[in-house]
């Protein structure tokens, strides 16, 4: 199936981002547990019945905010764990979970490959979330890197 | 014939008709009076007003006529002449600004019309990245804490079609109503402006991973997704019907013009052979609403997504004791290395239980802005990556009765009573939502949502010349016991403003306030016990203090048992009062009940017991 690219979570997600971009990828990605300084939350409030969203119908088509030169399939997953870090961690250390499951669709992983690809990730977990501080950039760096060592995933990873 | 389009030629203006080479087709139109269909004027969003219709979009943009909001004539007429067009050279031609009109439109008039080929890269974007194949109703359940939420909040998801099935949920793209509040909006103009339909309000998609965070995680709301019968097709015409609706106003108005009002009507603007929005006249609750896609036979088995409060509850329940408190010092205390041993006492699923509980208390606790606790969550997460793979799942078996499952949300009683000796009739009408000794199944746990209850006693004409006595008027009349734990502590609170006689004798039917402030606790299974600070104010005058504890309980499978005591003394007077109630509620269906209730009262004007039977009907 063709990537297909999450403008509306990508807007939404970088949305918080008014900061020009410091290095590869999206601007400052989202650390664990900590979001991006506080502009998840809001961004999530934004989302309840009562309260103002500018964003009626998140279409961009893409960068918004992203270094230009990534490619559209690397921008999709820095936002989705811009916006997911806490969910795909946990899911990571449990070996299993919906959020890991999403991570492994936009990666395109087939589904007879997302428990090997699920078991990898919980295998090194200290490798892909070192510390709590973790950032968005390490956590899909050092993925990527667990990806293109195993044999049976390496296709899967991204190549930023 | 019309001039539908001038075109400058040199310096002269040329009056070109588009439409000359085609078909009839106003002739056709006032033939048929397509106008006046039905279909029409749900796509449109026309409602009846006296001395004709006006549309819900409050919105000059949403119309290709002047007067479109008010004339269905003229916005029909003016849309085929814009579609039959050539599409102007703008980036956003009418032909997909309004796709949903556009397909209606192609599909009623004659074959013999040529339509112009637009592409609209845009919509088949968004089309393409929603890939439909089927819709869910999504049903974030009452949060007691916020106004707005406290009945729940109905929108769309889109789910998506992947190779060998549903591509993952948190993916899929929603669409929801709202109301455009600016942020840290006043709470009074929030209810203000809320109630009398002067928000802005507008549709909204995002993806469904941001919904689920801000309900599951950030307000711990329990989701309830229940598929709907629609087909991919089906699912993209409700996309283009939303996609109609994009960065246009339709006020909102708290009561009826709400979510779950508009979510309703944009379904049937996408199916106009669908009737559900007519039955609402005076609010539109979003439960209700589901009621009537349920009786529409739109609705599948629902699927449950636990609140992290949900969760915490659930693997409480799966760890003894012991391990509970193990968890909870893993957090407030810390990963050490003595804690890690005393988790080898588990067997090792134990122990992943564990884990994952001090887990989600951690983020339960964090989001209470309770310290950094980023560091403990690691360690426990760095832990857990060391045991066997095991997604935290709750199974049906273990999920609360679904919200379809609950009774109605209006109640009315018919009984009668005797207060010391002398027998009564009794009346009782509750518009919304639910009480503490209603059938609990299907509502937020320990909560009561009562407003405009009121109780009407019937006596003979001595008493009053009606025969007829107000004794309660609530308007709004609201509680939360929610059982203390460390885990998740919660205060318990019981706050109600309207008129109430303090007992039958009572000559003075007072407006007032009263608020109990105090925490409950779990003392069975099935029971729990509160103690509360009680404070009370009314225009009799009076002021008064006090306390108000109870013990409620759940016998069998849905029968409620409570007795309750209030007992406070005037800070005006030397006056006290004691009132003492048993209550019990005995469903007989899942839409109809009888309760009892014997309750002694006794101030200083009078004494007596107050006993009553009520026949009870929800619908």
């Amino acid at each position: 199936m063709k990537k297909v690219l999450l403008t509306a979570g990508l807007t939404i997600a970088l949305s918080g981002t008014a900061m020009a971009q410091s290095g590869p990828g999206c601007g400052l990605g989202s650390m664990l547990f900590k979001g991006k300084s506080g502009t998840v939350n809001h961004v999530l409030a934004s989302i309840t019945n009562g309260i103002y969203s500018n964003q009626a119908f998140g279409m961009s088509t893409g960068t918004l905010g992203c270094d230009t030169s990534q490619p559209i399939e690397y921008t999709e997953v820095a936002a989705y764990m811009d916006a997911n870090l806490d969910q795909v961690a946990v899911d990571m250390a449990r070996g299993e979970g919906e959020s890991l499951d999403g991570l492994a669709t936009l990666l395109d992983v087939p589904a007879s490959e997302r428990a090997a690809f699920a078991a990898t990730a919980q295998a090194n977990f200290t490798r892909i979330f070192p510390s709590a501080e973790t950032t968005r950039e390490t956590a899909v760096e050092e993925l990527m890197a667990v990806l293109r060592e195993d044999e049976a995933l390496a296709e899967y990873a991204l190549n930023a | 014939m019309r001039c539908t389009a001038i075109m400058v030629a040199g310096s002269s203006w040329v009056c070109a008709s588009i439409t000359t080479a085609q078909p009839d087709w106003m002739a056709w139109v006032e033939w048929h009076r397509l106008y006046e269909q039905d279909e029409w004027h749900k796509i449109l969003y026309y409602e009846s007003t006296r001395g004709g219709v006006r549309s819900q979009a409050d919105d000059p943009a949403f119309f290709l006529a002047r007067e479109g909001a008010t004339q269905p004539k003229s916005e029909l007429i003016a849309s085929i002449e814009h579609f039959l067009a050539e599409p102007s050279g703008s980036d956003n031609p009418v032909h997909c600004r309004f796709p949903r009109r556009y397909d209606w439109l192609k599909s009623q008039l004659p074959r013999t019309l040529t339509w112009p080929d637009v592409e609209c890269p845009e919509l088949s974007a968004f089309i393409e990245q929603a890939a439909p194949k089927g819709m869910t109703l999504v049903y974030p359940a009452s949060y007691l804490n916020n106004p707005a939420s406290m009945f729940g909040h109905t929108f769309i998801r889109v789910d998506a079609e992947e190779e060998g099935g549903q591509r993952n949920d948190l993916l899929a793209l929603t669409v929801s109503y709202g109301a455009d509040v600016k942020p840290n909006e006043n709470g009074f103009v929030y209810a203000f402006k809320g109630l009398t339909g002067l928000y802005p309000g507008s549709v909204r998609s995002h993806p469904y991973y941001l919904q689920v965070q801000n309900y599951n995680e950030l307000e711990s709301r329990d989701i309830w997704e229940y598929p709907l019968h629609l087909t991919a097709d089906q699912t993209e015409t409700f996309i283009k019907a939303a996609w109609e609706l994009k960065d246009i106003n339709f006020h909102y108005a708290y009561l009826l013009k709400n979510c779950s009002y508009r979510l309703l009507s944009v379904l049937e603007a996408a199916f106009p052979e669908l009737d559900l929005v007519s039955e609402y006249d005076a609010y539109a609750v979003p439960i209700d609403t589901l009621r009537t896609l349920e009786r529409a036979d739109l609705l599948d088995e629902p699927h449950y997504r636990p609140a992290i409060a949900s969760r915490i509850a659930y693997l409480r329940h799966r760890v003894p004791t012991p391990g509970n408190k193990l968890a909870r010092r893993l957090v407030d205390d810390g990963v050490s290395d003595a804690r890690q041993q005393a988790l080898t006492d588990y067997s090792q699923d134990q122990q992943g239980n564990v884990i994952d509980l001090a887990y989600e208390y951690s983020r339960f606790k964090a989001k209470r802005d309770e310290g950094d606790l980023a560091e403990v969550s690691y360690d426990l997460l760095r832990l857990r990556s060391r045991y066997p793979s095991g997604e935290l799942k709750i199974e049906p078996e273990d999920w609360p009765a679904e919200p379809l499952a609950g009774h109605g949300i209006r109640r009315i009683g018919l009984g009668g009573g005797v207060w010391r000796d002398r027998p009564y009739g009794l009346l009782s009408f509750r518009p919304v939502y639910h009480d503490r000794y209603d059938r609990q199944a299907g509502f937020l746990k320990h909560s009561q949502i009562n407003a405009l209850n009121s109780e009407w006693r019937l006596v003979d004409g001595s008493d009053s010349p009606f025969g007829i006595k107000l004794d309660r008027f609530d308007l709004v009349d609201f509680s939360s016991l929610v059982p203390y734990n460390p885990m998740t502590p919660a205060m318990a609170w019981t706050g109600r403003l309207g008129w109430q006689r303090s007992s039958p004798a009572d000559a003075q039917l007072p407006f007032g306030a009263s608020l109990g402030l105090g925490r409950s606790r779990q003392l069975t299974e099935n029971s729990t016990v509160f103690l509360m600070a009680a404070f009370e104010a009314s225009s009799r005058p009076e002021f008064s203090y006090g306390i108000q504890a109870g013990w409620l309980a759940s016998l069998g499978d849905d029968k409620r048992l409570g007795v309750e005591l209030r007992s406070t003394d005037s800070l005006l007077t030397d006056d006290s009062r004691l009132r003492v109630d048993a209550t019990y509620n005995h469903p007989l269906s899942r839409n109809q009940a009888i309760r009892t209730r014997i309750g002694y009262h006794r101030d200083d004007d009078t004494e007596g017991w107050n006993t009553r039977l009520q026949y009870l009907r929800y619908f």
